[in-house]
């Protein structure tokens, strides 16, 4: 082998080790997205939609009705290969100082079509800081297709602070 | 040839040379005894040869142990770059391969395929539900919630529940939409007002229909998992 066909050939087992390490890299560990990728469920012109300010903090329920606001906030699947769901899903919340309200989300496994593999509820404190945790418990998901969501009803005062998922 | 091979061979060479020598020398230390005695004393003698074979042969494990590193240098090289090369391989397969199941699940897995799936789930579900009886208490308290939810909050005014069937555990419910783009918001909504006594759900909602069929399980039961669709294909050709 000469030099120059010697060098190529440290270079492509470079570039495949590279790539390699990315590939891995891209599926360990968990995710974390902050409550402010949460849209409202409803359009902003009704007044379901309104109140629900965006902040570093997160998505946050102050509407002028002190009613509960329903927030959609998508997932990124990048495992697609991955038929066991998460591994891992917590919802972040926190309730400020003088108000008491709870969240309450439901985080869902869907197929291509729209379905619901899997859905689960789960409800937060009322007061302070806390994590709604589903461990693996959504663990479904559909090979190539399909998408997580989740849904929350956020309590007025209510911020909905973060999203931590993996896949494994 | 590669360098490396080309240096390893030089300094085997240079061994080789290096060992010619040391016989050399120390033949001409056996039968030149005698000349060597007319210019040195035997112990001078003796010590200097001593010495001089003690460097050269100190100079020989050093080089061997040169040669030796090199060598295994050179092999744990090709050992690693064969190592990511399968790796890389492997990868490659596993990328066909999904990319292959993909396109065969992408073939069967119609609306129809999917309705078929849910149909097969939910009658497992059915059988569960009858086997583990039925909490008639609990089966009223959900049919009430679910007919005063539907009557009394705004977003859910399309959706009337056409059949509500509970067991211990699991409760069935058949659904339907008055309005159809209202559909899925109305879900939502449902799924939403049921949480706090159902907490899991399975929905199956097909397109082009007024009718969604749900299974909710109450709270400390499970809803089994579902096949996924590559298990659904794997038998099919």
């Amino acid at each position: 082998m000469n030099v120059t066909a010697k060098k190529l050939s440290g270079c492509s087992i470079l570039t495949v080790a590279l790539l390699l390490g990315l590939g891995t890299s891209a599926n360990a560990g968990s995710n974390i997205l902050s409550g402010n990728v949460c849209q409202t469920f409803y359009p902003p012109e009704t007044s379901d939609g309104q109140g629900v300010y965006h902040s570093g903090s997160g998505v946050q329920n102050i509407s002028s009705d002190g009613g509960v606001r329903l927030v959609m906030c998508p997932i990124f699947r990048d495992n697609t290969g991955n038929t066991n769901g998460m591994s891992n899903l917590t919802v972040r919340t926190t309730v400020p100082s003088g108000f008491s309200a709870s969240t309450s989300c439901i985080a869902m496994s869907l197929t291509r079509y729209g379905s619901i593999k899997v859905g689960i509820w789960k409800t937060s404190a009322s007061t302070g800081s806390s994590g709604m945790a589903w461990g693996n418990t959504i663990n479904k998901s559909d090979n190539g297709s399909g998408a997580y969501d989740i849904q929350c009803n956020v309590g007025y005062g209510a911020i909905l602070n973060s999203i931590e998922y993996s896949e494994p | 040839m590669s360098s490396v091979s080309t240096r390893v061979m030089a300094i085997g060479v240079f061994l080789a040379g290096v060992s010619a020598t040391l016989v050399v020398v120390s033949a001409s230390r056996h039968f030149g005894r005698g000349k060597g005695a007319e210019r040195e004393t035997p112990q001078t003698q003796t010590a200097g040869s001593g010495a001089a074979t003690s460097d050269l042969s100190e100079e020989m494990a050093a080089l061997r142990e040169r040669l030796a590193r090199m060598e295994q240098s050179e092999r744990l090289r090709g050992e690693a770059g064969g190592k990511i090369l399968i790796a890389a391989a492997d990868e490659a397969a596993k990328g066909a391969a999904q990319k292959q199941l993909e396109e065969k699940i992408n073939r069967y897995y119609t609306p129809e395929f999917e309705a078929s799936v849910f149909t097969s789930y939910f009658s497992t579900l059915d059988e569960t539900r009858r086997a583990e009886g039925v909490d008639l208490a609990w089966g009223h308290e959900i049919q009430a919630f679910v007919r005063n939810s539907l009557r009394e909050t705004r977003a859910l005014s399309p959706l009337s529940a056409q059949s509500v069937e509970c067991g211990r555990t699991l409760c069935r419910m058949e659904l339907k939409s008055s309005e159809p783009l209202l559909k899925r918001r109305a879900l939502t909504e449902f799924i939403q007002k049921m949480g706090p006594q159902l907490p899991q759900v399975s929905v199956f909602v097909p397109e082009g229909s007024d009718r969604m069929t749900a299974y909710f399980a109450r709270p400390g039961a499970d809803l089994p998992a579902m096949k996924s669709p590559e298990e659904l294909v794997a038998d099919l050709p």
